[in-house]
């Protein structure tokens, strides 16, 4: 009895309702169910932007949202940047991306072959964790940019070393980004901020991205999403998200964008022996 | 009658109470601390009179003093024998200089043809402004709403310095071009002392020991006369005043630069109250550059302190601004960061650089509204961060993934050439600052973010792609740079940007995000 022409993918606890008064009022289409995708009116697809990740944009019935508070949490660069690569080019349109106190220096080559015009890039480095939030706020109320880039790890407060000079980000082995060390402290954002940020973005027509470590805590966004790499892509999990229930294992294929960045694909008629040799060539296809 | 002179008598007594009197509604305007309430009241109800520094002779008294028997003229001594509770001040002339400028800029717009006479008077030629009145009635009258609450004398005449004389002998008054007024006009400077004309003391003395006491038995003497007793300084005066010769005059011309200061009355140790003494000051400085049509490129405000250096606040504007609200709120931004290290006892604000006012912005049609154009963005960020921290990419001239790009400050698409900011490796020191649009893209896949520093490789990778050669044979050893490039994953599943040296070293140099 489901009231959409399309079929979504119907979660197996789908029970047909049972009170008549129910009935009636679904035949009268004026329940919906989270199950199924939102009502297509114009005003809502409007509102999500496709990511050109099929896999993707199927989940999220249309794509990420054109606007709002998007958290992403995952290790650093597993694909984060690829993942939202056609997003970010096309929200920017002509307005600027602004990219706050980024883990490493960005190379201009690499954003110019996304499609991103580097002449748009803001970088606004070194700021203290209130500085950060404030640039953010400041960014996303303006309407003069469209996307807003921010690392959570990164946000320190108190005199970080950078300020005396000594600073330099590295990543250790379990692939977090090494903060600072010494007197700083890490501060991850709380309820309060996230829902400022929100707010902010949607009074300037602009997204707010905020990279995060994994599992981290659910707050007031439009959209989170986990990540795990893959050999040959990504697999996304969606804990939260506004207008849905959440997801798990949406598996991304970057072969198609980025082929030098996935394991390839063995032949069927190779047959490794010892399989103990790990820093291998092999020859890419 | 062609010249009106007017002659501040009070004009450093006159500019103290206005201040008090702003002090004074502005603490009655809020919550203020008890002390401060009292003493500007006290001083408000306090007979005050301003000293000359060389003669110790009174100069300037309030009407109070007047009233306790204070005559212009005293000495000091029999000044405080009058009255004892005396608020004295020295006469500052400078002061009174830089306040007749103001006077004369705020006369400006309404009487075209000014000259400053230091140090207390201004001379107006009403002639040419008589038409654009319509009348001397009006004229008077928008003169007289721009000079309140000052104390003044007035006078017309035919000649500058016949005015001048009059006002200075404490007429007020505005004559007509008639015949009748001729006649008042020739009465009036027949009273004249001659001890009151501006000549060298041996010439006064002479006068008045010939007997000659009043302007009218002067002027009643045959000029041959004159010349043989007298030289040649009376004979000019004496031509000029009867408008036979004529005064070469320099006619004020309004500044090109926007200077106040302000002299606080009592000293400020919170960084957040500037704002309050600072804002009439942003709004003259609108004032100012809306009569001129321009905008501010930059104001410099100056805190000078107690004891202490004075600090210089820098407000700067991309593309010009001139509406006092916005620079206010730059001027917000920067204090909340400022520290005092003593209080303030005086601010100046200067504004030398502007333009003229351009384009609105082309954002006023673009889909997305939002409360500031893209420079005003950057004018707020720059205002609390600081110019250092904010930086666009631009692409660099140089196959060396260093130098690929650079740091610049200010956005491309402004200018054509942008300041270098590179971040050097001490090797090499390629990357001009070209603009540099029009240069192809490497062919190799590049990493979305670098490292400053190339590491070492700790960790154990899988090799995927490779390699890519990038060499860079320098003249010397230090220059050179021969690298390997590989693609490669690691255990979480990140994919690096590795290099190898012909010393078969391998460094990671950046991350595919």
């Amino acid at each position: 009895m489901n009231k959409s022409t399309t079929t979504p993918k119907a979660r197996p606890a789908d029970k047909p309702l049972n009170a008549a008064l129910l009935q009636e009022l679904q035949q009268r289409q004026q329940i919906w169910r989270a199950s199924e995708p939102l009502p297509i009116a114009k005003g809502i697809t409007a509102e999500l932007e496709p990511s050109r990740y099929p896999e993707l944009d199927n989940a999220l019935n249309g794509g990420l949202p054109k606007q709002g508070l998007m958290l992403i949490n995952s290790l650093f660069a597993l694909g984060e940047i690829r993942l939202l690569q056609h997003y970010l080019r096309q929200r920017l349109q002509d307005r600027l991306l602004a990219i706050i106190a980024p883990p490493q220096q960005l190379s201009s080559d690499a954003w110019a072959a996304m499609g991103i015009n580097i002449d748009q890039l803001l970088l606004i480095s070194d700021t203290q964790r209130d500085e950060s939030l404030w640039s953010a706020e400041q960014c996303l109320q303006s309407g003069r940019c469209a996307v807003v880039l921010l690392w959570e790890e990164l946000l320190q407060e108190g005199k970080s070393l950078e300020r005396q000079g000594k600073k330099r980000v590295v990543t250790n082995r379990q692939g977090q980004i090494n903060r600072p060390a010494n007197r700083s402290i890490n501060k991850p954002i709380n309820m309060a901020e996230a829902k400022r940020l929100k707010l902010a973005a949607e009074a300037g027509s602009s997204t707010m991205i905020v990279f995060r470590k994994p599992h981290s805590a659910k707050l007031a966004a439009d959209l989170h999403i986990e990540l795990e790499a893959k050999p040959r892509g990504l697999c996304l999990h969606i804990p939260k998200r506004q207008r849905g229930w959440p997801l798990r294992n949406i598996h991304i294929d970057f072969s198609r964008d980025w082929p030098e960045l996935c394991v390839p694909k063995r032949p069927q008629n190779v047959i490794s022996l010892a399989g103990k040799r790990q820093t291998g060539k092999q020859q890419a296809h | 009658m062609r010249w009106l002179y007017l002659h501040f008598y009070q004009l450093q007594l006159d500019h103290l109470y206005r201040e008090e009197r702003l002090v004074a509604d502005e603490k009655e305007g809020q919550a203020a601390s008890k002390t401060t309430s009292q003493a500007t009241s006290q001083a408000l109800s306090q007979a005050t009179i301003i000293v000359d520094g060389q003669g110790n002779e009174v100069c300037q008294a309030c009407e109070l003093a007047q009233q306790q028997g204070i005559r212009l003229g005293m000495g000091l001594a029999a000044a405080i024998a009058m009255q004892a509770k005396l608020r004295v001040l020295d006469y500052r002339p400078l002061l009174e200089q830089e306040l007749l400028q103001q006077l004369a800029e705020q006369l400006y717009p309404i009487s075209a043809n000014l000259v400053l006479q230091a140090p207390q008077g201004l001379l107006l030629e009403i002639r040419s402004m008589l038409r654009y009145h319509q009348g001397l009635e009006n004229y008077w009258q928008h003169i007289q709403q721009q000079l309140q609450p000052l104390h003044y004398h007035y006078a017309n005449a035919h000649s500058p310095w016949a005015a001048q004389l009059l006002a200075r002998n404490g007429y007020q008054q505005l004559l007509a071009d008639t015949p009748e007024g001729q006649q008042s006009l020739e009465q009036s400077l027949a009273r004249i002392p001659c001890s009151s004309l501006p000549l060298k003391k041996n010439s006064l003395e002479r006068l008045s020991s010939l007997g000659i006491h009043h302007l009218e038995r002067l002027l009643k003497l045959p000029l041959k006369e004159i010349s043989r007793r007298f030289d040649e300084e009376m004979l000019l005066y004496l031509g000029r005043l009867n408008n036979e010769l004529k005064t070469p005059l320099a006619y004020y011309q309004p500044t090109e630069i926007f200077e106040r200061q302000l002299q606080l009355f009592y000293e400020i140790y919170d960084s957040e109250t500037l704002s309050k003494p600072i804002t009439p000051l942003l709004k003259q400085l609108q004032d100012f550059l809306q009569q001129r049509d321009l905008q501010a490129q930059q104001v410099d405000i100056q805190l000078q302190l107690r004891n202490s250096e004075s600090l210089k606040i820098e407000l700067r504007a991309i593309r010009g601004e001139e509406k006092a609200e916005r620079w206010q709120a730059l001027l917000k931004l920067r204090l909340e960061r400022l520290e005092l290290p003593a209080p303030v006892e005086t601010i100046s604000l200067r504004c030398e650089k502007h333009q003229q006012r351009g384009q609105e912005h082309a954002e006023l049609f673009s889909q997305h509204q939002g409360r500031l154009s893209q420079e005003q963005l950057l004018d707020s960020l720059q205002a609390r961060l600081g110019k250092e921290r904010i930086h666009f990419l631009q692409a660099g001239n140089s196959h060396i993934p260093e130098h690929s790009q650079q740091l610049c400050n200010n956005a491309n698409s402004s200018q054509g050439t942008s300041k270098d900011n590179s971040q050097n490796n001490p090797q090499d020191k390629k990357g001009s600052s070209k603009n540099n649009t029009n240069l192809p893209l490497p062919e190799g896949l590049r990493p979305s973010f670098l490292l400053k520093q190339p590491q070492q490789l700790q960790e154990e990778v899988l090799l995927f792609y490779g390699p890519e050669r990038i060499q860079n044979p320098g003249w010397n050893e230090k220059q050179n740079c021969e690298r390997d490039y590989f693609i490669a994953r690691n255990q979480e599943g990140r994919w690096l940007w590795l290099y190898k040296t012909p010393n078969k070293h391998w460094y990671v140099h950046g991350y595919f995000a």
